[in-house]
């Protein structure tokens, strides 16, 4: 298991060379890459299988320098294979999103794969060094795709996206040499907590650490740079990164949240509470407001990654499970949406129909469309919808006004998406013109098909995949 | 057993629901129909044999609970199946009678679907089975309607609903720790936020229903088509209300609010409803305010019942489909006109018709007063004489303006559509079953039957059709509004924030502040490096203030 986890974080990482040594102007690229990610999945598949043989929670070991003493430490639990199938599974959704002419972008492609590469070594590395060094490392490629790939020209855009990104880094990075300076080498994520380190420094990493996670997860009043970045993404892979950028933060705080010393943590956690709550709300009734259905997604992808930080920080441990088949489903059904709302913006723009009834003229991808908003809403059809009540009804028990504001807030979100769902499949008794509008290819019919299915199959049983 | 029964209604709903070619979907909707109708006589055979038996199945399992799939098989789970199994057949048999849909199958096989999955709601014992089913129900509806413009307030209502129930779900399993309907009981004992999930859970139930305030989400769906219209009114949203006042009734009656709330919206919603029936000239309107007019009295009857079903339910039921089917009848005679004020008089036309139609109203009337008489002495007598007038005062209007009110009318060219022996024949068998089960001695029912007679010939309320030409009475949506001026301020208070928080205070005060000072930095060590007397004074300044500290943290450590 050890040599296969290993071939799965070196995968990536040699699908870049390919990349980068594949002809110009062709798909070779786009293949290596594409392959590369398919390749992964049926490696963390076969890792969830493996780890069902060797155990829950597999660790290995890598010395890496004597002095100073740095060991990289890796290991697999259910939480993480099922958190890299989704980010891997998304990538897909993604590339398979991109155009013709962005598919032959080498430098595209590549910058991907190394994000991949830093995403997918966060998700299974167990110390704390190797956990800085991917944490880190995911900010420079996303940096250098959404300068170069999207339409955000602004500067104070980007330096805005940059500066929260590195000052997280290195509120992180102040907390590891703390801890370095009291333990001379690199320390498991699982013994943070039991380190001897003085009052007044422990509370210096501590708040370091939260403060470096708080920054990659969009909450008020640090939610701007992401925001302003998803609004000026078109290209469907670099949204669905970004996006997922959270997430860092996110899988952070349920990996030292699950060592941290209770009482620590426990100042910080009221605060925390209040300013998601009080973002959840915010965000749902931005998205109202806004007439764009991208928009209206990002409002749904914020409150879920609030909902499941909530539910990390107030509830135990055992719905960590829960919250990870929820946190699966999401970030496909993201994704998928991302990738279909902005191939109809590009059909209906170039065939220069409204948009107002756009999916009466995609009939194909309007069902795929109704099929994915009416998951995010929150209708069984997939494990997301027991497994979000299951969280919910939890939160409720640790504080019901919280869980007030956060069924009220997912209500309005999840009404905001139909809502746009219905405006973009009315043409107000408007009789049906003649535009060429180019719906979904046989091939993504296909591969949206499959994807639905997967969705589809986990309500019934969310590993129905593991054999 | 319900469990075999409940998988045979998935297959056949499965199987009906490939588009196929005109000719294949004759058979296909013929083979649905037929299994249907077998899968019925199954049913009522093992319902006769008294079969109680429990399908059980571990679905998945959750810290709150075991996630179970329950397929419960009672001489009382039975009883509630019963009158929607029927309503199905017939309309699944209304639907190969008619031909009014180009794919019957498909129609056939959501019918049959929407069943199934009605079947598992009565039947489940979990509260994330239940709330699956709510929400199945509420997708198949969708298909149902198949019209963008009517299912959007439809949809964004029960939705809004099925969230409400979502949440008034979870607040129950938090507190009781289990996902097991049977243990509500407990969360009795325990008593937290009684009123809240009382008043909550049975706004939910009130939206399903259509009633007052609510009621807009069924009103707007007068654009469908009438048999599908008949299947939304009758096995859809609000069976899953009924169904959800059955399961949780104990737990809601804690609450002080619960006999008032319930009261006041059905009584509210007679009066809305006897107010639609009589001024709207739209006869799908008209249909659709006389069923919410029906499901206020059944409620309260049900509530006045203790929740418990009874098979004088289960007639109640049949009895408002077959008046509903009457009126379809009519619809479908006047080549499907909608507007009452567009149909001719029936006397001037054809005798035989007249009688039909007179009787197709007249015999479920009849049976409903028969009914309601049997229930009259365990129940609230004022809810069903209200109902009684204010029902037959409607339909009589209507009776009258079309069969027996001569007017200009008869000058619109129409062509009359007969209606096909075998939905005679349909109506009046299973108006004979119903009488042979259900009948009393009633001497009220024959005054009622009389009065209704009596009514419709001359009708008090007959100057009431002016307004139909009335464009404003016609078109008023004060609920429309009053809901989209709401939905608007929301809008409204989420740019106003966006304005002020994001960009205001976040983009140009908070973020411009730290520009400025990453500025005035720059400008204060470009002072520092240049060779001027304000330089050197600033670098003085800063090491004077590094002295001081340092030697204010060496006293600190010093003791």
């Amino acid at each position: 298991m050890a040599s296969l986890l290993f071939v799965f974080l070196v995968l990536p990482l040699l699908g870049c060379v390919f990349v980068l040594f594949s002809e110009k102007d062709g798909y070779n690229a786009f293949n290596v890459t594409f392959f590369t990610l398919c390749t992964c999945i049926l490696a963390i598949l076969k890792l969830f299988s493996e780890s069902q043989i060797v155990g829950t929670d597999f660790v290995y070991s890598y010395q890496w320098l004597q002095h100073p003493n740095v060991v990289f430490t890796f290991g697999v639990d259910s939480l993480s294979l099922l958190l890299l199938l989704g980010v891997y599974m998304s990538a897909i959704i993604g590339l398979v999103g991109l155009s013709a002419p962005q598919r032959k972008s080498k430098s595209l492609l590549l910058l991907v794969l190394y994000f991949i590469w830093n995403m997918s070594g966060l998700l299974v590395v167990r110390d704390i060094i190797s956990f800085y060094l991917f944490f880190a490392g995911m900010q420079l490629p996303l940096f250098m795709l959404i300068g170069s790939y999207t339409n955000i020209k602004k500067s104070s855009t980007l330096s805005l996206f940059f500066l929260f990104n590195f000052v997280g880094s290195l509120l992180l990075l102040v907390s590891i040499l703390v801890v370095y300076r009291y333990n001379h080498g690199s320390v498991l994520l699982s013994q943070i907590g039991i380190l001897d380190i003085p009052a007044v420094p422990q509370f210096i990493v501590l708040a370091g650490v939260c403060a470096a996670f708080v920054l990659r997860i969009p909450i008020w009043p640090l939610h701007n740079w992401i925001s302003f970045i998803s609004s000026g993404i078109k290209n469907p892979l670099i949204y669905i990164l970004t996006n997922m950028l959270p997430l860092s933060g996110l899988y952070g705080f349920i990996r030292f949240g699950q060592v941290i010393v209770p009482t620590e943590i426990n100042a910080f956690v009221p605060i925390i509470e209040v300013f998601g709550v009080l973002t959840m709300m915010f965000i749902a009734l931005i998205g109202l407001s806004h007439k764009n259905f991208l928009q209206k997604l990002f409002s749904f992808s914020t409150i879920s990654y609030l909902l499941f930080l909530l539910s990390k920080l107030l509830l135990d441990d055992k719905y960590q499970m829960n919250m990870a088949y929820s946190l699966f489903i999401f970030l496909i059904v993201n994704a998928s949406l991302t990738v279909l709302d902005l191939f109809a913006e590009n059909a209906r723009e170039e065939a220069g129909c409204d948009y107002r009834g756009v999916l009466v003229y995609m009939p194909r991808l309007s069902k795929f469309f109704a099929f994915f908003v009416l998951m995010a809403a929150g209708l069984p059809m997939s494990s997301m919808f027991w497994n979000n009540f299951t969280l919910i009804s939890a939160l409720f028990r640790e504080s019901f006004v919280t869980g007030l504001w956060v069924m009220a807030s997912i209500s309005l979100v999840g009404l905001a998406l139909i809502y746009e769902l219905y405006i973009m499949r009315d043409l107000q008794n408007k009789p049906l013109q003649e535009y060429a509008v180019t719906d979904i290819s046989d091939r993504k019919l296909v591969f949206f098909g499959c994807i639905t299915l997967v969705l589809f199959l986990s309500f019934f049983n969310p590993l129905w995949f593991v054999f | 057993m319900i469990a075999y029964t409940t998988f045979l209604l998935f297959f056949v709903g499965i199987f009906g629901s490939f588009k196929t070619g005109v000719k294949v979907d004759k058979i296909l909707s013929f083979v649905t129909f037929t299994s249907l109708f077998l899968i019925f006589g199954n049913f009522c055979e093992s319902w006769l044999t008294g079969d109680e038996q429990t399908f059980s199945f571990m679905w998945n399992s959750s810290p709150g609970g075991d996630i179970k799939i329950d397929i419960i098989s009672n001489p009382y789970n039975y009883g509630i199946i019963f009158p929607f199994f029927m309503i199905t057949l017939l309309n699944a048999a209304d639907n190969q009678i008619f031909r009014y849909e180009e794919r019957r199958s498909i129609f056939n096989s959501l019918a049959v679907l929407n069943l199934a999955t009605l079947i598992m709601m009565i039947t489940s014992n979990n509260f994330v089975q239940l709330l699956s089913m709510v929400f199945v129900v509420d997708i198949l509806a969708l298909f149902v309607i198949k019209d963008v413009n009517s299912y959007k307030r439809y949809f964004l209502l029960n939705m809004t609903a099925d969230m409400i129930l979502f949440m008034v779900l979870a607040v129950i399993n938090s507190l009781v720790d289990s996902l097991d309907i049977r243990q509500i009981l407990e969360y009795k004992q325990i008593g937290y936020h009684t009123d809240f999930v009382a008043v909550f859970g049975l706004t939910a139930v009130f939206m399903k229903l259509g009633f007052f305030a609510f009621h807009i989400g069924v009103t707007s769906l007068n654009q469908i088509r009438l048999h599908r219209l008949q299947h939304i009114l009758f096995l859809s949203a609000p069976v899953t209300a009924v169904v959800l006042l059955l399961k949780f009734h104990a737990l809601w009656s804690m609450s002080v609010y619960y006999t008032v709330y319930i009261d006041v919206m059905c009584i509210a919603t007679m009066a809305l409803s006897f107010y639609g029936c009589l001024v709207l000239d739209n006869l799908k309107s008209k249909i659709i305010y006389w069923q919410l007019m029906f499901w206020a009295l059944f409620v309260e009857l049900l509530k006045f019942n203790g929740f418990v079903w009874s098979n004088l339910f289960t007639s109640l039921l049949l009895d408002m489909y077959l008046i509903v089917c009457g009126f379809y009848w009519m619809y479908h005679y006047f080549n499907r006109r909608p507007l009452v004020s567009q149909m001719m008089c029936l006397t001037s036309q054809n005798p035989f018709r007249q009688d039909c139609a007179f009787v197709l109203i007249l015999l479920p009337i009849v049976l409903m007063a028969n009914t309601l008489a049997i229930m009259y002495n365990n129940t609230n007598r004022y809810y069903i004489w209200s109902f009684a007038i204010l029902f037959v005062l409607s339909v009589a209007l209507l009776i009258n303006q079309v069969i027996f009110t001569s007017t200009n009318r008869k000058k619109l060219k129409m062509n009359l559509i007969p209606v096909h022996w075998l939905y005679l024949a349909e109506q009046t068998g299973i108006a004979v079953i119903l009488w042979y089960y259900f009948h009393s001695n009633e001497i009220s029912v024959l005054g009622v039957s009389l009065a209704f007679i009596i009514l419709c010939c001359i009708n008090p309320l007959q100057k009431m059709s002016i307004l139909y030409s009335n464009k404003w009475v016609q078109t008023l949506d004060f609920f429309g509004i009053l809901y989209r001026t709401l939905i608007k301020s929301l809008r409204l208070s989420g740019k106003i924030l966006w304005l002020l928080v994001d960009r205001l205070l976040m983009e140009k005060v908070i973020l411009g502040l730290i520009k400025l000072l990453g500025k005035s930095n720059i400008r204060l060590f470009r002072q520092v490096h240049q060779s001027r007397l304000g330089g050197g004074g600033v670098v003085l300044i800063v090491l004077i203030l590094i002295i001081w500290l340092s030697y204010r943290q060496g006293v600190h450590i010093n003791g």
